[in-house]
């Protein structure tokens, strides 16, 4: 079970003199083969979920479960693990290592996992005619355009066949019809039987999604937070 | 794909990546280990031949006779032929003094001609006169107990044969174990003085003594041999090699007060403890010079490394972070800083046992730069440790 599964999560970031609650209480949950939309205005921590989801951030209260189990419980190897296993991320600004060629940023994942060496040319050609990058693969992310960054991205997170991509804002930086292209793809992934869980501010993309979670800041100002669920 | 390939590619991707600073912070710290790594050898040394000299004495007092003449004075009183017998009576007499003594000159340089093969090889050759020369060791017969040196020869054997020599004799030789392939016992050279040598044994290898003289150095015998005293004709050089074993000074008082009263040279002595003293100042002056270069190296070699570090990390913050995200563990990326001052610690290493071979000094110089690697690279994995990855991720994507 992989099964990904927040309960009264949230998030403070304190500092000198300021404190701003990112997430208050925030109750969610993705099933295997979902394709969910995170929705909402900016600043309402949308980004915020998505990197607790994906193990690089962490709540400061609630509980987060992957596959039964607290994260809080998992020692900083196995989190390692499970960011290369069962997480594909797709940052807002792609995060590739510019030094690196399209090949080679894809081949990172495979470096920290199992999958013998002789696999990853095979591997990596793949996800990238998955992407629809066939013959970039010497490409450097200064030679390429926002949205081939995108794809490169999205095949480096394909690579080591993760459970669950999460995207932060995948289309924001991209016109309409690349947009459509790239969520072509990521309604593909879901159809192979993976979650997907998409952060935007388009509707015509949550749209997209088998449902939208819309995440926004409490009415008046107040630091409250809320999911609500319309699907 | 295997963890340590891995690192090994990031390592050679990283020095690449900042050559030069690399090879300008290999090249100190490859000075500055060497320099500790001599320190600690002349240490061990020194330590050893205290130790040596303190076995030596047997808790007792040694002293030794030292001329208070100019050298000038001293060849004029030596080259004196009219002397000689003067000479020769006051150094039988230091010889019957009942004091408990011993002797060991190596001070008399002796030429051997080019029929001597062996000799060229293991000694210093002069071009001008086509010898060879050696300086042996022209010692009393209880040598080898005073200095417990052994070789593949009966001691006491020895020691019988040493004190039957005299003058004119063919002269035994105890040969440094270099002389091995070329004699076996009982063979016969001669020096170019036309003194003939009786091979008697061979010194185990590595040998060495420490001659409880001012400088009071490890004096190694592998190249050389021993001969006894008897085969040299007497001569002040051997009264200044001869030194005594006692607690009561009256009997060098007396030898000193029986030179002036024969009219040779002006004579004083020292002991042992102050020339010990003198030798341990000298030397610890020397390791104190030698100590504060490299401490400044180091120093600059610490802070030219961890900048260096500090700025590698920080211009390949973003690529960790990258790294972190697709499931490298902290570790491997500290891993990865680490391999650069690991590299250059080998380095370090290789050299120093290139230079010193395999001693303890290497091993203690290696520990030292753990030690200090450790230290280089505190701080800049502290920085890197207290960056959260997903500041960084999130600092560029805005
Ligand atoms: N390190 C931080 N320290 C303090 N406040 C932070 C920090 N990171 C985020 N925040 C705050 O947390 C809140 C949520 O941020 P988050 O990035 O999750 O919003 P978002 O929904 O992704 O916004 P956008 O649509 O603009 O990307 C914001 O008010 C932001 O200012
Ligand atoms: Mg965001």
């Amino acid at each position: 079970m992989s099964e990904i599964l927040l309960e009264n999560v949230g998030k403070v970031y304190e500092g000198g003199g300021y404190r701003v609650v990112a997430l208050a209480g925030v109750n969610f949950r993705v099933g295997d083969g979902e394709m969910v939309a995170i929705t909402g205005p900016s600043g309402s921590g949308k980004t915020t979920l998505l990197n607790i989801i994906g193990l690089i951030d962490s709540p400061t209260s609630g509980t987060y479960r992957y596959g039964g189990r607290a994260i809080s419980e998992y020692t900083p190897a196995e989190l390692a693990k499970l960011r290369n296993k069962a997480f594909g991320f797709v940052l807002q600004d792609f995060a590739l290592i510019e030094r690196y060629n399209a090949s080679q940023n894809i081949k990172v994942p495979l470096m920290y996992s199992d999958v013998p060496a002789k696999e990853w040319g095979g591997r990596i050609d793949n996800v990238l005619s998955m992407v629809g990058m066939s013959g970039m693969q010497k490409r450097l992310p200064s030679q390429l355009s926002g949205g081939q960054r995108q794809r490169v991205a999205i095949a480096r997170a394909l690579v080591n066949d993760a459970r669950c991509i999460l995207a932060d804002e995948p289309t924001g930086s991209l016109d309409t019809k690349t947009g459509n292209e790239i969520m072509e793809i990521f309604s593909g992934i879901r159809d192979s039987g993976k979650s997907v869980v998409v952060v935007t501010h388009d509707a015509e993309v949550a749209a997209m999604c088998d449902r939208t979670v819309r995440i926004c800041d409490g009415v008046l100002g107040k630091d409250v937070k809320y999911v609500d669920f319309c699907t | 794909m295997n963890a340590a390939m891995m690192q090994l590619k990031f390592l050679i991707e990283d020095i690449r990546g900042s050559l030069p600073q690399f090879l300008f912070g290999l090249v100190q710290i490859v000075v500055a280990m060497l320099l500790l790594c001599y320190i600690f050898q002349q240490a061990t040394v020194f330590s050893d031949t205290m130790a040596k000299l303190r076995e030596l004495s047997g808790g007792g007092e040694i002293y030794h006779i030292r001329m208070l003449a100019e050298d000038s004075q001293i060849s004029a009183v030596l080259d004196d032929e009219s002397r000689r017998g003067e000479l020769g009576e006051f150094m039988a007499y230091v010889d019957s003094y009942p004091v408990r003594k011993f002797i060991v000159n190596d001070s008399v340089s002796i030429g051997f001609s080019q029929a001597h093969k062996p000799f060229d090889r293991i000694g210093d050759r002069d071009d001008e006169s086509g010898m060879t020369f050696i300086t042996p060791v022209f010692a009393s017969p209880n040598f080898f107990e005073v200095f417990r040196v052994s070789g593949d020869f009966d001691s006491k054997r020895v020691r019988e044969i040493f004190e039957s020599c005299a003058a004119g004799d063919d002269a035994p030789a105890v040969l440094g174990a270099d002389f091995r392939p070329y004699y076996k016992a009982g063979d016969i050279f001669e020096d170019d003085r036309g003194t003939r040598y009786r091979v008697a044994g061979f010194l185990d290898k590595g040998s060495f003594f420490v001659a409880p003289y001012e400088s009071a150095k490890a004096h190694y015998l592998d190249g050389t041999f021993i001969a006894p005293i008897a085969s040299l004709e007497p001569n002040f050089t051997t009264l200044i090699s001869t030194c005594f074993v006692t607690d009561d000074t009256s009997a060098l008082d007396e030898i000193v007060s029986r030179s002036k009263e024969m009219g040779l040279l002006p004579l004083g002595y020292d002991s042992f403890s102050y020339q010990a003293e003198n030798s341990r100042r000298r030397m610890l002056n020397e390791i104190m010079t030698m100590a504060t270069v490299m401490g400044l190296v180091f120093l600059f070699a610490l802070i030219g490394m961890v900048t260096y570090f500090i700025r590698f990390i920080q211009s390949r913050l973003r690529e960790f972070s990258v790294l972190m995200l697709c499931g490298a563990r902290e570790g491997e990326i500290i891993g990865r800083i680490a391999m650069q001052i690991s590299a250059i610690l080998l380095v370090s290493i290789i050299a120093a046992l290139a230079v010193f071979g395999l001693s303890a000094s290497v091993l203690y110089t290696a520990l030292v730069g753990g030690a200090y690697s450790a230290c280089v690279l505190a701080y800049p994995v502290l920085v890197f440790k207290r960056t959260p990855i997903v500041r960084i991720l999130r600092s560029n994507s805005r």
